[in-house]
């Protein structure tokens, strides 16, 4: 996308999806840049240590290439994160299959979170870190997509394959557990 | 910190935090943390998780790779200036893809009748049942019967081929590119939107 290019920086996602759709390939630019940061930070906090930008590249060409059947029910970064997360769990398998799995399983507490010590620099921020690597994996995801990532319960229950109301419970529980785990 | 008791007002926090409610919400929500001690410890807790996660060093991720890897959108036309090498090699495709369906077709063709045997012209068969009353038969055929009330005829003048394009219609022609331009190589990937929730009614512990 040409810097500065007004047109395509305020369009929103489903403009740039319609203009692609029409053949403007800088809309896929555009599309790339404003969400590939996220997809990166949210497959990263799966747990995912290695190759975390193939998972990246392979959704947004998974998601492009069929975009004539994205319905626009979801946001177009609620359905990158729902793809990056199925590839997770497929490269999990294939690793877990192939014995040459080294990364942290879906049921083990650990993630990524274990190892920011060295760039957590405050103790409160330390506490904080410690405190989310208590909860649950579930609990842990879904807190990290409503207050990092801002979505809605409907929008989180699309991504990790479950229903709002599970999704809200799960939000409640996280938060119960790091107002305890923190004396707050 | 003790939970308030305004639920609705503790669930918009996490969008007070993202400055994504709407107006009258977000000043609703504002006056009440104001006044509650506990919704301004949750917020504020809230705003640390954020700030906590938002120090996690970002993964590197090359856009120009991804986007070089993206397949080529569909072309077609659009009024705002599209590339021409978007333009050009898919509509290239999608007429000699045209052409070679049409080939094949009329190729295929003399070969059923080869098979049939020498019988009536495909572009004029017609089976007049005042001739051949209650069945009309194909020529050298085992048991390819077909009733056919009396009275009527079972006309094939439309079945022809081998014209080339020119014999198409301007819209079977589109018709035609618009199924072409259908075919996909690949499957879909968007995944079906909350597929548990045909197995999960209520959701009360972690999965």
């Amino acid at each position: 996308m040409p810097p500065g290019d007004p047109t395509l920086q305020d369009a929103t996602d489903t403009e740039l999806i319609a203009r692609w759709q029409r053949g403007d390939e800088r809309a896929a630019t555009s599309l790339v840049e404003r969400h590939a940061t996220a997809v990166g930070r949210y497959v990263s906090s799966l747990g995912l240590r290695a190759g975390v930008e193939d998972v990246v590249q392979d959704a947004f060409v998974r998601a492009f290439g069929s975009l004539e059947s994205f319905r626009g029910e979801s946001a177009f970064r609620t359905w990158l994160f729902t793809i990056a997360r199925r590839l997770v769990a497929d490269l999990r398998r294939s690793r877990k299959r192939g014995r040459e799995d080294t990364e942290v399983q879906e049921g083990d507490a650990a993630t990524e979170f274990d190892a920011l010590d060295d760039v957590i620099a405050g103790e409160s921020q330390r506490r904080m870190q410690q405190a989310l690597t208590r909860l649950t994996p579930t609990q842990r995801e879904v807190f990290v997509l409503r207050v990092n990532d801002g979505m809605s319960y409907k929008e989180i229950a699309d991504v990790v394959g479950t229903t709002e109301g599970a999704a809200r419970v799960h939000y409640h529980n996280a938060l119960r557990q790091m107002k305890e785990t923190l004396n707050v | 910190m003790s939970d308030c008791a305004n639920v609705e007002m503790r669930e918009r926090l996490p969008e007070l935090l993202h400055g994504t409610l709407p107006d009258a919400l977000r000043r609703d929500t504002e006056a009440h943390v104001a006044s509650c001690a506990d919704c301004a410890a949750e917020l504020e807790l809230l705003r640390e998780v954020r700030q906590m996660l938002d120090a996690r060093p970002a993964p590197r991720i090359d856009t120009a790779a991804i986007v070089g890897a993206l397949p080529r959108p569909s072309a077609r036309p659009i009024a705002s200036a599209p590339s021409r090498r978007s333009m050009v090699p898919s509509m290239v495709w999608r007429m000699a893809a045209t052409v070679t369906l049409l080939a094949l077709g009329s190729l295929s063709l003399p070969g059923v009748r080869r098979i049939f045997g020498a019988g009536t012209p495909a572009d004029s068969l017609v089976v007049d049942t005042s001739v051949t009353p209650q069945v009309a038969v194909i020529p050298e055929t085992t048991g390819a019967v077909t009733p056919t009330p009396a009275g009527t005829a079972v006309r094939l003048a439309s079945l022809t081929a081998g014209g080339g394009v020119t014999d198409l219609a301007d819209e079977d022609l589109e018709a035609l590119i618009g199924a072409l331009d259908r075919l996909e190589a690949t499957p879909g990937a968007e995944p079906e939107a909350n597929p548990m929730a045909r197995i999960i009614t209520t959701g009360t512990g972690d999965s």
